[in-house]
């Protein structure tokens, strides 16, 4: 039992072969069609969701940001942690971390290929067209350490990094399924708390973020421990008001807060 | 068939995978041997040219062009190893080099610095401290050397077709993985890619050939027809091209050679 | 009736293997509990057993070691490694020597009950016992 996390350059390629893979093996395959019950759920509209993933900063503010993704990572995380699931265009390499079980992949387009498609749709030389892939790519980086503290163009955020300049969708398909069934990939009982732990923060801080957006999350089976800044005088209330909202949460028993300055 | 080019950080078990790989394949594992070779043929020391390939180069020698000499007897010593088919290559100077031979499977291992950590304290006798700060300083020696040579920076996932972080996987699962991809119709050796990995073979001969003396020479090779680039002037150009011709007319497979003085040369060149 | 399985329970604390062996025990399976690693290895050399449950930290010999005795002695015994100490590279190293499953501690009897069910059937033996599902919000 695996979760598998699809990243790619290429957002087409990589719902594709997330979608291959996950009939390949008989998983579920999440991808973006979650956004709109993420959007349903939090009131927001869709559309700024797809914003805040697709790391652009136009008429959004970072703050904002941070919360909508927020929302996404909680809603990918409850799927995710219910097991045999393909994961894609939902960052989720860039939140899920040191879980075992759980197999990420990188996917990288053909470079040139992609270079001489941009030149062709904007009618530029493929230098040019070079250069501006190659400014996305440092944009995206910049991105997910900014928003993450990851960044996702290094190769040891993955498990394994393939490249479809040579190799073809099919035969990515195939490598990735049979990786699933690799001994190393299969779920323990620790991995599989790791990952629920890691699903019932995201909930909590989710609920906090819009009052609190500093607070940093961490669960332990039934316990959210929430670090938050604020002053000495300010503590107790907002512990209190923390400690509320928090223990609303299903699966949450006891709420921790420490004060940070 | 095809050639497997297994690119590794230190102490990674990049080699065990390249080994093992070589084992299961029933191809020629080649590292070390490439430097014997060239050591060999150019009469340089070994350890002369294992310092060229691991070290830095330091502010001095780039301009010396030492370095340089050695690096292209390496390559030139390795293509044409590669001619033969059938091999994983481990070790320095060879991804970058075979970017454009379609035959050849570009795979990188590398791995979390705690295992890395762990191999050096045994094998080395170090402290855990010491054995990070001795990885650390690896690490950016090679980064460095490989951005001297070829302004690429090694640790940049988008060189490679596969890219394999153990210890997430086993080590047998690697090659496993390796294997079958070698195996993929797209590695496997057309009278193109042939002619592809013969031509880059005789354009670092040609290279190794001329470069103590003309050290800012840069050498393509397509269908035989050799391209030669270098930065002096137009007399120093046709002294070239004599030298050149002449020594290609004694280089089987040379059809042609052409020496252009002043103009940038391609990004496949040597 | 169902054939229980032979279970083997290795821990120095004394309240683990007070706690633990009852709770297997319900599930129709003989279990021996040692709080001595040493004498656990020297059982283990004696009878096949189905499933070793073993502690990670402990004097002489940690878990780690008995996981490769065991597996070493009978390819077929099911080795569940417990730990207060819990770490991905811990886990990812027992994976790898053929750890059946690895849990940190503090667990519910019923997370080990579950891991002995599943065991059972890759052992191709069927045990009476039903434990309920995890409860996905109660956790």
């Amino acid at each position: 039992m695996t979760a598998i996390i699809i990243s790619s350059d290429d957002h087409d390629a990589c719902e594709e072969i997330a979608a291959q893979v996950a009939e390949a093996l008989g998983y579920r395959c999440v991808g973006r069609s979650l956004l709109k019950e993420v959007a349903a759920r939090h009131k927001v509209p869709q559309e700024k969701l797809v914003r805040a993933l697709d790391r652009s900063s136009v008429r959004i503010t970072s703050k904002s940001r941070n919360l909508l993704l927020a929302y996404v990572q909680a809603a990918t995380l409850e799927q995710i942690v219910e097991d045999d699931v393909v994961c894609a265009g939902l960052a989720a390499h860039l939140y899920i971390k040191d879980v075992s079980h759980v197999l990420m992949v990188r996917v990288l387009s053909d470079a040139d290929a992609r270079v001489s498609r941009l030149a062709r749709q904007k009618k530029i030389t493929p230098r040019k067209a070079k250069k501006i892939v190659e400014r996305e790519r440092a944009h995206r980086a910049r991105w997910s350490v900014e928003t993450f503290g990851v960044d996702e163009t290094a190769a040891s955020v993955y498990d394994m990094v393939i490249s479809l300049g040579q190799i073809e969708t099919d035969k990515v398909v195939e490598v990735i399924r049979d990786m699933a069934g690799y001994r190393k990939f299969q779920r323990m009982t620790y991995s599989r708390k790791c990952l629920q732990d890691l699903a019932l923060a995201s909930k909590v801080r989710a609920a906090l973020l819009s009052r609190f957006p500093g607070a940093r999350v961490k669960a332990d089976g039934e316990t959210a421990i929430v670090h938050v800044k604020c002053s000495k005088r300010q503590k107790l209330k907002i512990a209190e008001t923390i400690k509320q909202t928090a223990g609303e949460i299903p699966g949450v028993s006891l709420v921790e807060v420490h004060a940070v300055k | 068939m095809a050639i497997v080019s297994i690119s590794r950080g230190s102490y990674s078990q990049g080699k065990a995978v390249a080994e093992k790989v070589a084992e299961r394949l029933g191809y020629e594992c080649l590292s070390r041997d490439v430097l014997l070779q060239a050591s060999d043929q150019f009469n340089i020391p070994e350890i002369t040219l294992e310092h060229a390939i691991k070290d830095a180069p330091s502010i001095l020698e780039r301009f010396s062009h030492g370095r340089q000499r050695y690096v292209a007897y390496i390559q030139s010593a390795l293509t044409r190893n590669l001619c033969r088919d059938n091999v994983v290559y481990h070790g320095l100077a060879g991804h970058v080099l075979l970017k454009n031979v379609s035959h050849v499977l570009k795979v990188r291992i590398i791995a979390d610095m705690g295992l890395r950590v762990a191999i050096v304290m045994k094998r080395e006798k170090l402290g855990q401290k010491e054995a990070r700060s001795y990885i650390a300083k690896l690490d950016s020696e090679r980064r460095k050397w490989t951005r001297s040579l070829y302004g690429v920076d090694p640790w940049d996932p988008t060189l490679y077709d596969l890219l394999l972080n153990l210890p997430r996987f086993e080590v047998n699962d690697a090659v496993e993985l390796i294997c079958r991809s070698a195996e993929m119709k797209q590695f496997k050796t057309t009278p193109e890619s042939n002619k592809e990995m013969e031509d880059l073979a005789l354009a670092c001969q040609i290279k190794a050939a001329v470069v103590e003396k003309h050290p800012d020479v840069f050498v393509a090779s397509k269908y035989g027809n050799v391209l030669v680039y270098c930065t002096e002037g137009d007399r120093h150009a046709r002294k070239l091209k004599a030298i050149i011709g002449e020594l290609c007319s004694t280089i089987e497979g040379v059809n042609n050679v052409e020496v252009h003085a002043g103009v940038t040369p391609p990004a496949n060149a040597v | 009736m169902s054939k229980g399985l032979e279970v083997l329970i290795i821990d120095d604390e004394e309240i683990v293997c007070k706690r633990l062996k009852p709770a297997i025990e319900k599930m129709g399976c003989t279990v021996e509990t040692f709080l001595d690693p040493v004498s656990a290895l020297r059982r283990i050399d004696e009878k096949e057993f189905d499933v070793v449950v073993t502690d990670v930290r402990m004097d002489e010999i940690d878990g780690i070691q008995v996981l490769e005795h065991a597996r070493k002695k009978a390819e077929h015994t099911k080795v569940v490694v417990i730990t207060g100490y819990a770490m991905m590279a811990l886990a990812r190293e027992a994976m790898q020597k053929g750890a059946f499953d690895f849990i940190s501690k503090p667990f519910k009897p019923d997370d080990l009950r579950r891991v002995i069910l599943r065991a059972a059937a890759e052992l191709g033996t069927s045990l009476d016992y039903e434990v309920p599902a995890e409860d996905p919000d109660s956790k």
